[in-house]
């Protein structure tokens, strides 16, 4: 075997795992696009029926506008709170700064079944269920941890002289802060509140167990397979693919550039 | 000023994480009469026990599964000078982050009675009767390892490419052939990797629902299905408290082992 057929071998065996990863995902594409009641493949005709349903249909396009606000209620509380608590973790030395860095990345660890039914049977002693509130509030302790990992990582990998120097410069805490850590924290924060949009956005299990009536898009589609299939889900799984993709490409872009900065910022220093 | 940085997000958690494991752990040893409290009476229930076992069977053999199949694709990545390396990695966070639902839904089409599936082997003449893979086991694997290979070999490149290529060479350049360098060098020293990506694929595996209720219908439940059919049919909550608790107790072993086994660097890379 010699090396040129190994990385041959390799090469292939990639394209082909990355077939199997996206296939399904570039199948649903000409199935949203289908005529038919049915969804069967290749369509028959083309058309944009389903779409026209999601965005019409009152009982669809409520569920992708309600999934959208909490969404991009869920992003802002967990920006603010995720930053904030990765600067006392990672710059003020909070005391058991590790310890409140693992109650803050538990959610991704712990099954979303078993934080569901502890917040469900707590809730429904409270009376908290079906509130948007909950929900939101829900959905934000495990979107919050997507923000603490990438701020926090980007936090450490900042250089704190720059900050230090600002101090002794004249500024303030609170101007050296808004003047030089958080604009240098942008991309991460931008990634983050993708992460935890996306968080927000997809979860199925939380929203099941705490929502009650409000159906949120994942819900609705949730409810739908369980009754019959609509080709209307191929048409909303769809739109959930691409903006998954857009929000990819933005937290991307966001870390990139903020890696080019570093760069930069490490080659002038 | 650190405290009251944190403070906002102590409350969250307290109220909408730590108080509902509270909640868990009293309502399942609030029992089944007498001494029996929730945990050891489902470990005296024969379906639980079953399902357990399934759960970690499933568990195990998908982790596997991603392993193998995830291993050399790393490799190919890893291999990848480093302006490439992200192109490559892009085709594998792509689909790692769009939705488990959508994702899952697209399966049931393709291997539904009238799916894609069945539409080629009909076509390709290799059957003349529509097959039966949905609801099975090989329906819920390959779900499962569609939304679970990108973490395997997102942790795997990450140890690849930190290791030093020098010691492979040197192997070579010895005289190794190249299965020896890889078998007895490169292999060793992505140990780490292996671990730290088995053992995260095996506690995220632990707690799948959505797929197994959607592909592996209600022969194949696990756990998270079993405690979703507790309280929304049964309206038993004891025994949904008692079977969340052994699922959180199964993975808190597991991660106690990860970190025993893996030093922390290497662990949270790719972990989504």
């Amino acid at each position: 075997m010699s090396p040129r057929i190994v990385r041959i071998a390799l090469g292939v065996w990639f394209c082909a795992i990355v077939f199997f990863l996206l296939f399904p995902l570039v199948f649903l594409i000409p199935l949203s696009f289908n005529e038919s009641e049915i969804l069967s493949f290749p369509p028959t005709a083309w058309s944009l029926r389903w779409y026209r349903v999601l965005f019409t249909d009152a009982s669809w396009s409520g569920a992708l506008w309600l999934s959208v606000k909490i969404g991009v209620l869920v992003t802002i509380l967990s920006v603010a709170i995720g930053t904030a608590s990765a600067l006392a973790i990672v710059r003020h030395r909070l005391p058991g700064a590790g310890l409140l860095y693992g109650l803050a990345i538990a959610p991704l660890i712990v099954p979303g079944i078993v934080i569901a039914l502890g917040m469900f049977m707590l809730f429904a002693r409270l009376k908290w269920l079906e509130s948007l509130t909950t929900l939101v509030l829900a959905h934000t302790v495990v979107a919050v941890p997507y923000v603490i990992v990438v701020v926090s990582a980007a936090l450490r990998n900042l250089d704190e002289t720059i900050e230090r120097a600002a101090r002794v410069l004249g500024a303030g805490p609170w101007r050296s802060f808004m003047l030089v850590t958080l604009p240098a924290l942008r991309p991460a924060i931008l990634a983050g509140a993708m992460f935890a949009f996306f968080a927000s956005f997809d979860d199925l299990i939380i929203t099941l167990f705490v929502s009650g009536a409000i159906e949120t898009l994942p819900l609705r589609i949730w409810n739908d397979l369980n009754l019959r299939l609509d080709p209307t889900v191929a048409a909303a799984a769809c739109v959930m693919v691409a903006m998954s993709m857009i929000g990819l490409g933005i937290a991307e872009i966001a870390r990139s550039a903020g890696l080019r900065r570093l760069r930069t910022e490490q080659a002038d220093g | 000023m650190a405290p009251l940085l944190a403070a906002p997000l102590l409350l969250l958690f307290a109220i909408f994480f730590v108080v509902p494991f509270v909640e868990i752990m009293r309502i399942s040893f609030a029992g089944k009469g007498g001494a029996w409290t929730g945990v050891t009476w489902l470990m005296s229930s024969p379906v639980f026990v079953l399902v357990f076992l399934n759960t970690l069977k499933l568990a195990l053999s998908v982790t596997l599964i991603c392993l193998v199949l995830g291993y050399p694709a790393a490799c190919f990545i890893a291999g990848q000078p480093a302006s490439r390396r992200g192109i490559y990695l892009a085709l594998v966070l792509l689909p790692f982050w769009t939705s488990v639902l959508v994702r899952t839904y697209t399966w049931s089409l393709v291997l539904g009675r009238e799916g894609l599936l069945n539409a080629s082997l009909i076509w390709l003449g290799i059957t003349s009767e529509p097959q039966r893979f949905m609801f099975t086991p090989l329906a819920v694997h390959l779900g499962m390892v569609q939304i679970l290979l990108p973490v395997a070999i997102l942790t795997l490149v990450g140890v690849m490419t930190e290791l030093d290529a020098g010691l492979v060479r040197a192997a070579r350049v010895l005289g190794a052939s190249p299965w020896r360098a890889f078998w007895h060098v490169y292999l060793p020293m992505t140990k780490p990797g292996i671990v730290a990506a088995a053992m995260l694929l095996f506690i995220l595996s632990l707690g799948f629902y959505i797929t197994p209720a959607l592909l592996g219908g209600p022969r194949h439940r696990t756990i998270a299905n079993l405690i979703d059919l507790q309280v929304n049919q049964m309206n038993d909550w004891t025994a949904a408290s008692a079977m969340a608790l052994v699922l959180l107790a199964t993975t808190i072993a597991a991660v106690a082992l990860l970190r025993w086994l893996v030093p922390e660097r290497n662990l949270y890379g790719g972990a989504r």
